[in-house]
């Protein structure tokens, strides 16, 4: 299945469908449909969407279950003149673990990494439609990027602990937004590394340098640096990718309990993970959402046979 | 796994010796490899003989002064002649009504060279350090969005490359003149009447008169200045070099937390501290090392003496000066035995310096 998936991307990436033509975001509606069309049923959706036809996503009613937390609508990003998201919308249910899966190169970080404005790094990136936090129009003009990261944190798929103390990692988001109480600090460094699930691993050694801890606990410590500034979501990009089974499955329980303070948005290309973690599954490719809803129908009941292939492996 | 004979292209001793066991080398690999074991031998023993040539050559010196050579303050080549006074400071005669003289030999010290070399290079350091660091950034941080990356650090690199007596010819006709005309007057316009900065401006006579130090753009802060040009671009190319290899996912994880662009800026310096500290030794040992230029610019006064505005003199700049022709013996002898500090520092700060700058760019944090 990967072998042949990346020949479908590279297919792709030498055919861009749309020109880098960005439409006005008032000129292109939302398209969020309830059921795909007669000629999607007929199996071609991601024929379609290789030939660069515009494809209309299949978005469950019930994410709408609950209040979107980040609301996506037709949400486009260029790479220069390579078109790496193609009018994406998607109401990311609040409180909820949101999963994203499809074959790589089909703009799952590209998505993840619009939410907090981590693309504003890369040379060249241009967007249209519009993408909100809560009430928080993330892609206005002249709107505060600081004050999104702050809402919005964001684990990564190799862990990046700062070479400096587990305390002093933690804290580090406090101290950057200007905490200096000792007392305040150490109340929310112990909340944050229990959450994280890491207190009684290192409650010991927290003056010692977070380089010494194992993969798996540096990563939670990353959690932890996140959640210790309160934010409404957490986005994680592939955060298990590099560790062993045992490590991650603790961070899968982690994700489970901090769920219910917070939204989670997660990548991953492990459909068991995305079965195991989420509550709602988006299934993505070259660039366009297929289909989104809650994990038990996009795993049980989809509405595209696309979708049901990828997810049970049995994909092209 | 045949191996043509005769072309002795590098790996091809490898895989013959891999591939077909017990066949035996091709005559051009032995040719070409024992001319480079040749080569290398000659460096380690060009190398080994220097430092032997120097050793033998301070010998006299380090027997006559010890340790104490590096705190001794006089550095006088020639014997002096000086009439003898008794304890009162009357001038003492002899029977036919001359002055009685005493000759004093001539006496070796490195201490106000030691000073010059270390009070200059500080001068440098401070100046170059934040300037270097700054534009290192700026290279890594902001040029790559401007396009302009590229033609900077050949830039950079093309500074390291003049000849320091283009520096030199620089500082005398343009750096000295400033600063006797516009930096200096300047400096005593406006802190010479703190009564805390009188060091700077006077010196005092044996006996307790304070005299205002002339300004001649030729003194300890000229020198400090001209190693400060010269060694920012090392520091800024390697400073470079460390803050690139940096992680990308070290300087997202600040601004993901909803850090500034300066604080990701500083968790960049952070992360790359030991080898920005290395670049910075490297900058020290050519800062310590440096001729010409400074010999051409600090005044070449043998004296200690606390303000940046007096003349002064180096290590490297005293052996330009007097080894052309040495007085005597111990003169010859004691001009190696700077030369012996001088090599030993530059050893200790390179040896520092790329113990630092390596490690940092082999340690990798958190993967
Ligand atoms: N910085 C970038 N510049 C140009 N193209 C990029 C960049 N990042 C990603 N892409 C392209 O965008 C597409 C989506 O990438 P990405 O979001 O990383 O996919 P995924 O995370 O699903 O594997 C890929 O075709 C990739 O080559
Ligand atoms: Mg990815």
């Amino acid at each position: 299945m990967n072998v042949e998936m990346t020949k479908d991307v590279v297919r792709m990436t030498v055919t861009p469908g749309n020109p880098p033509q960005p439409s006005s975001p008032t000129a292109r509606p939302p398209r969020v449909a309830v059921g795909p069309s007669p000629a999607m049923r007929a199996g071609s959706v991601l024929q379609a969407i290789r030939e660069g036809a515009s494809v209309t996503s299949a978005v469950h009613p019930s994410v709408h279950a609950h209040p979107a937390a980040v609301d996506i609508r037709g949400f486009e990003l260029w790479y220069g003149s390579f078109k790496a998201l193609h009018s994406v919308s998607m109401p990311i249910p609040r409180g909820r673990v949101t999963a994203m899966v499809g074959p790589s190169g089909c703009g799952k970080s590209t998505l993840l990494r619009s939410i907090n404005r981590m693309n504003d790094l890369v040379d060249g990136v241009r967007t249209t439609g519009a993408l909100h936090v809560g009430e928080h129009d993330v892609y206005a003009g002249g709107v505060d990027v600081i004050s999104i990261r702050r809402r919005v944190g964001m684990v990564f798929q190799k862990s990046n602990p700062f070479p400096m103390s587990i305390f002093d990692n933690v804290v580090y988001g406090l101290r950057i937004y200007g905490e200096r109480r000792k007392d305040v600090l150490q109340e929310c460094c112990e909340r944050a590394l229990r959450q994280a699930a890491l207190w009684d691993e290192v409650k010991d050694r927290l003056k010692q340098s977070a380089i010494g801890l194992s993969g798996g606990q540096q990563q939670r410590l990353c959690i932890a640096r996140s959640i210790a500034v309160n934010p409404e979501v957490l986005l994680m990009d592939e955060p298990c990718s590099a560790l062993d089974p045992i490590a991650t499955q603790k961070i899968e329980e982690l994700i489970r309990e901090i769920a219910e303070k917070l939204t989670v948005v997660i990548v991953t290309h492990n459909m068991q993970q995305a079965a195991r973690v989420s509550n709602y599954t988006a299934f993505m490719y070259l660039g366009r959402l297929v289909e989104f809803g809650s994990t038990a129908d996009i795993f049980q009941n989809p509405q595209l046979p696309e979708t049901e292939q990828y997810v049970t492996g049995r994909f092209g | 796994m045949p191996t043509p004979p005769t072309t002795p292209q590098p790996g091809a001793a490898t895989a013959a010796r891999a591939g077909a066991g017990g066949r035996s080398r091709p005559w051009g690999d032995v040719v070409l490899g024992s001319l480079s074991t040749g080569a290398a031998i000659t460096i380690v023993l060009l190398l080994a003989m220097i430092v032997l040539i120097v050793v033998v050559s301070a010998w006299p010196s380090i027997k006559a002064y010890g340790l104490p050579f590096l705190t001794e303050s006089t550095w006088r080549p020639n014997e002096l002649e000086e009439t003898l006074r008794d304890p009162q400071g009357r001038i003492v005669y002899d029977d036919d009504g001359e002055p009685k003289t005493v000759i004093e030999p001539a006496s070796f010290g490195a201490a106000p060279f030691i000073w010059g070399t270390a009070v200059s290079s500080a001068l440098a350091l401070i100046v170059a350090v934040p300037l270097s660091i700054g534009a290192a950034l700026f290279i890594v941080r902001v040029a790559p969005r401007l396009r302009i990356a590229e033609p900077l650090g050949f830039l950079i690199e093309f500074l390291a490359a003049i000849p320091s007596i283009a520096y030199g010819i620089w500082g005398i006709f343009v750096l000295r003149p400033f600063l006797e005309k516009h930096l200096e007057p300047a400096l005593r316009w406006l802190l010479g009447d703190l009564p805390f900065m009188r060091w700077m401006f006077f010196r005092t006579l044996a006996d307790g008169t304070e005299v205002p130090i002339p300004l001649t753009g030729r003194d300890m802060l000229a020198g400090g200045l001209i190693l400060a040009v010269m060694i920012i671009p090392i520091i800024t190319a390697v400073s470079r070099d460390v803050l690139r290899t940096v992680p990308r996912a070290q300087v997202e994880g600040v601004l993901a937390l909803g850090g500034t662009w300066w604080q990701s800026c500083a968790a960049m310096l952070r992360y790359g501290r030991a080898g920005l500290f290395g670049a910075v030794m490297l900058g020290l040992a050519r800062a310590a090392g440096e001729t010409m230029a400074v010999t051409m610019v600090i005044g070449n006064v043998n004296q200690i003496s606390l303000s940046p505005l007096a003349p002064a003199q180096t290590m490297s700049s005293l052996l330009a000066m007097d080894a052309g022709d040495p007085n005597n013996p111990l003169h010859f002898s004691s001009l190696f035995y700077i030369a012996l500090i001088l090599l030993v520092m530059s050893l200790v700060f390179n040896v520092i310096a790329r113990w630092l700058v390596v490690g940092s760019k082999a340690r990798t944090f958190g993967s």
